[in-house]
């Protein structure tokens, strides 16, 4: 429907404030997203960030590293591995939901939300304690079962870091195909039984080929979140000796002294590669919007009916949420009430001791510091990034500015730089005059805002695409300016939705990791950062407890998001 | 209360001519229709008008005030044109009260907020919604919500008045209620309209002047007995109302008020339509409605008889709906009175000279 894309500027064509504003928001934006990777590159090519010689060198040094080829294997096996895994888990699971009649249906499409509520670092950490081989709980458990000395399985290997990783990741695949599923024309796949396929036949040739672009562009998000993520390498990679592309720069940016121009060298080409597969997903997003009927009609999708399998189903999508959500939280509430670990969580072995030790203990004051630190940055970053959001998603919707699609383009490409090249490129860019900002939150809250950029844009542009634009223009003809509308008709209208969006960008910010563990320096912890220095020495109850909060505040949110989102009908009155 | 002139005025979307030169003029306090089928330009020109597109050219007077002149670089912003207007799905604001919704305007005027309340209570008044100001759109009706649409148009007494489409959301019994209500509404406050519709019947009943749009052109424009009766060209015929088309070449002009005859095959047909000159080739426009259908002769000496055949009857009620053919042309004819017709039955037909019309240049 691009013709008939919404034309409201006409209607204040005359005063050139808003072109004024348009060009404005473009340059703060581009600024943001562009200047960073500018350095990024530059750096790449210089040998440390006070030099201004020009070389490959840097390119040659890390390619000679005897280590590299090691990383670079790892980074292939994991990517591919998690991606295929999350396939083979969420495609099922979505064609479960979305086209069969197993029961408690909606309770499995819980899924969709997981990400949100478990995030890499908590399921990280719960399953470091529950896979290890001697006191891992899932061997522990086995053994006693089977009456073995032998474990289960060893969490702290390549297929380990692979199989926790697809637990968290699998959602993604999930959400993407279970759309489709559900808004397949149904009259599609009666043309096939009418022509003679089987049930199987035609979910095999017609439902699963329609649905294609759909999983495909799951799985190329999932690609880029594989190589994005920090927290599983840097806890069950790191433990197993298997060092990935994130954990790699991270390593050379922990040595002393950090090196940044390997670190730049190392990020171009995996930006290259997460560029190429996000291009990809775009794409192929586009083809799966052909292949649904989303707009207009509205129908049932037709379900497949099971009859004694629908058990095997359900067994299948309630064993995925145990060992993705339900083993690692209870692991979670265990570490954080028992006395000691490793004794059975009977009433005598209870304790509220630890929460109260984690503060007054040692470390306590810093804890405090990090909660601290990561309240104001979610804070100020949510609420800088929310408003950036709203003017961004205002005129990429509404506008008829040639600038538009630019403006649009640029706010997306935070979605293809790993939270680390991210974190490098900040470093780069604003270590410099005019910003000197080594070792300051702001450095951190820049980034947060960076990265978190495109999250807030989609949340406040969907809200806007769903204010009928008539209510803008019955303002204006009615003698309201550009101004009156946007605040009296445009942004009561949309307030669910940037309320949403904020909450979002905060609780994103408060568990952040990939980036912070770069740009953190002492006294400028924050929460996660924190969490994985705990992990590292080892201080169990203390790991549980924060991680705990974490989805305690995450789950909290959902609530309070999906309230607000259905709270008002901003649809207006067609 | 202002006229409204429209001149010359273009929009194109890139390759595509939406509004191909058009002028039209609006009289104080009369309504004016823009008829045509989807795609024809009327939106765009009444979007024009409200100041939601930019026109590539042509101007845009109310009253004196040019409001829009690509030539004179004009543009007024559409806050600052005092129009109002009724849009297609109502466009009321969701999170307003609908006394706020009809206050908005004056608002904007910076009406002192006494007269602001008084003002609502007779707009809502007007529109037979008193009491309903403390309630929310989506607690209304859509025949309600229509009306405070209207409310909140007219309540800062804006020099015109323009309806896009606003009758086409609702069920086909409350639009015809609606339609005598809105002309009634017009009237009495006296303000100049703009209505756009695809509706050839809702532009009958509520129009001082139709203007049939095609292609960016402007077909016809008068009143709609007018439009009806004497359709200027085979679009027009043919979109407001059914008509049959006979292609034929006049024999004998008339003038002073005598008859031309025109030759349709073996037949020659009398119409009333002056100005054609003999030789000339014509199309002859015959509404269904005009033609008076019996099963036996009429009168020795009564002009245009047509013996014809019966193809197919369908009995629709009141109407008895006739395709005939008579000297290989088809005619659809509304038969009053009559039995019902097999096919292969005789029937004479009857027409009116002063209901058919000729267009000139023959077929197009």
């Amino acid at each position: 429907m691009t013709e008939m894309r919404p034309r409201s500027f006409a209607m204040f064509r005359l005063p050139s404030t808003v072109r004024v504003l348009e060009w404005g928001c473009l340059l703060v934006i581009g600024f943001i997203v562009l200047y960073p990777l500018f350095w990024l590159v530059l750096g790449s090519f210089r040998p440390d960030p006070i030099s201004t010689d020009f070389s490959l060198d840097a390119y040659f040094a890390i390619f000679e590293e005897e280590y590299m080829g090691e990383v670079l294997w790892n980074t292939a096996v994991m990517s591919v591995g998690v991606t295929s895994l999350s396939v083979l888990i969420g495609v099922p699971l979505a064609w479960i939901v979305g086209r069969t009649d197993t029961p408690l249906k909606n309770y499995i499409n819980m899924i969709a939300i997981l990400p949100f509520i478990m995030p890499p670092v908590v399921v990280a950490v719960a399953w470091a304690y529950l896979g290890t081989p001697r006191v891992g709980f899932v061997n522990l458990f086995w053994k006693w079962l089977v009456g073995t000395r032998e474990p289960l399985f060893d969490i702290f290997t390549m297929g380990g870091l692979i199989f926790v990783m697809a637990l968290s990741l699998a959602p993604y695949v999930f959400i993407f195909t279970v759309t489709a599923f559900k808004n397949m024309d149904p009259t599609l796949e009666y043309a096939a039984h009418v022509s003679g396929a089987s049930q199987w036949k035609t979910t095999l040739w017609i439902t699963l080929p329609m649905a294609a672009p759909a999983i495909l562009s799951g799985a190329l998000l999932t690609f880029i979140q594989s190589i994005e993520v920090f927290a599983i390498p840097a806890t069950i990679g790191v433990s197993g000796g298997i060092y990935v592309f994130s954990t790699q720069l991270w390593r050379m940016m922990i040595g002393i002294p950090p090196n940044f121009s390997h670190a730049a060298a190392l990020s171009i080409p995996i930006l290259l590669v997460c560029g190429l597969a996000l291009w990809g997903q775009t794409r192929a997003l586009g083809r799966s919007a052909r292949y649904t009927t989303v707009a207009g009609k509205s129908f049932r999708p037709r379900l497949v009916e099971l009859g004694p399998w629908k058990y095997v189903s359900l067994s299948f999508a309630a064993f995925y949420l145990l060992v993705s959500a339900i083993l690692p939280v209870l692991t979670l509430i265990y570490g954080t009430f028992i006395s000691n670990r490793g004794r059975p969580p009977t009433f005598e072995y209870l304790t509220l001791g630890h929460l109260v030790e984690i503060i007054t203990g040692d470390g306590g004051a810093v804890i405090l510091r990090s909660i601290q630190n990561s309240l104001f940055l979610s804070f100020m970053g949510a609420t800088i990034g929310i408003a950036l959001s709203a003017v961004v998603a205002y005129f990429v919707v509404r506008s008829t500015w040639k600038g538009r699609g630019t403006l649009d383009f640029l706010a997306l490409i935070p979605v293809a730089i790993p939270g680390a090249v991210i974190a490098i490129a900040m470093l780069w860019a604003y270590i410099r005059e005019p910003f000197n900002l080594y070792h300051t939150l702001w450095i951190i809250l820049i980034a947060y805002i960076t990265r978190f950029l495109p999250f807030g844009v989609r949340a406040v542009s969907n809200s806007i695409t769903q204010i009928h634009e008539e209510l803008e223009r019955a303002a204006a003809v009615s003698g309201a300016n550009w101004g009156v509308v946007f605040w009296k008709i445009l942004v009561p209208l949309a307030m669910p939705g940037i309320v949403a969006g904020w909450i979002i960008l905060f609780v994103s910010m408060m568990r952040e990791l990939s980036a912070s563990i770069m740009l953190f320096s002492s006294n400028k912890e924050v929460i996660s950062t924190i969490l994985i220095q705990l992990y590292d020495e080892g201080l169990f109850s203390h790991v549980c407890i924060l991680s705990l909060i974490i989805v305690i505040l995450s789950l909290a949110s959902v609530a309070l998001v999906r309230w607000l989102t259905k709270q008002t009908d901003v649809e207006g009155l067609t | 209360m202002q006229n409204v002139r429209v001149e010359k005025l273009v929009k194109r979307f890139g390759e595509v001519v939406a509004v191909a030169g058009i002028s039209f003029e609006v009289p104080k306090g009369k309504l004016l229709t823009l008829l045509g089928p989807s795609g024809c330009g009327k939106t765009t020109t009444l979007n024009i008008i409200a100041g939601f597109e930019t026109p590539d050219d042509g101007d845009v007077h109310v009253g004196e005030r040019l409001i829009s002149s690509a030539s004179e670089n004009v543009l007024v912003p559409a806050h600052k044109r005092n129009l109002g207007m009724v849009f297609q799905s109502y466009g009321l604001w969701p999170h307003l009260r609908v006394r706020d919704n009809v206050a908005f305007g004056l608002q904007m005027r910076k009406t002192p907020r006494n007269e602001i309340a008084g003002a609502v209570e007779r707009a809502l008044g007007l529109v037979r919604l008193d009491g309903l100001g403390e309630r929310y759109p989506s607690q209304l009706s859509g025949g309600q919500q229509q009306r405070v649409a209207f409310a909140r148009a007219l309540v800062y007494e804006p020099d015109v008045l323009l309806l896009d489409e606003p009758l086409s959301n609702l069920d086909a019994a409350l639009r015809e209620e609606m339609r005598l209500e809105l002309k009634d509404l017009q009237t009495q406050s006296g303000i100049t309209t703009i209505f756009v519709t695809h509706d050839q019947v809702e532009a009958m009943v509520m129009s001082d002047i139709i203007v049939v749009m095609n292609e960016g052109r402007i077909e016809q424009m008068g009143s709609p007995s007018d439009v009806y009766q004497h359709p200027a060209n085979e679009f027009v015929a043919g979109f407001v109302g059914i008509s049959n088309f006979l292609e034929g070449e006049v024999v004998a002009a008339g003038s002073g008020g005598a008859e031309t005859a025109v030759k349709v095959g073996e037949m020659i047909l009398m119409c009333k339509t002056a100005a054609v000159s003999e030789g000339s080739k014509v199309l002859l426009s015959i509404r269904p409605e005009d033609c008076v259908a019996s099963t036996e002769a009429p009168p020795e000496g009564t002009t245009n008889v047509i013996k014809c055949s019966v193809d197919k009857a369908v009995y629709m009620g009141g109407v008895l709906e006739l395709w005939l053919s008579a000297g290989g042309r088809q005619i659809r004819v509304h038969g009053h009175r009559l039995p019902i017709l097999e096919s292969g039955a005789s029937v004479h037909v009857s027409i009116d000279p002063a209901s058919i019309s000729a267009i000139k240049g023959g077929p197009s």
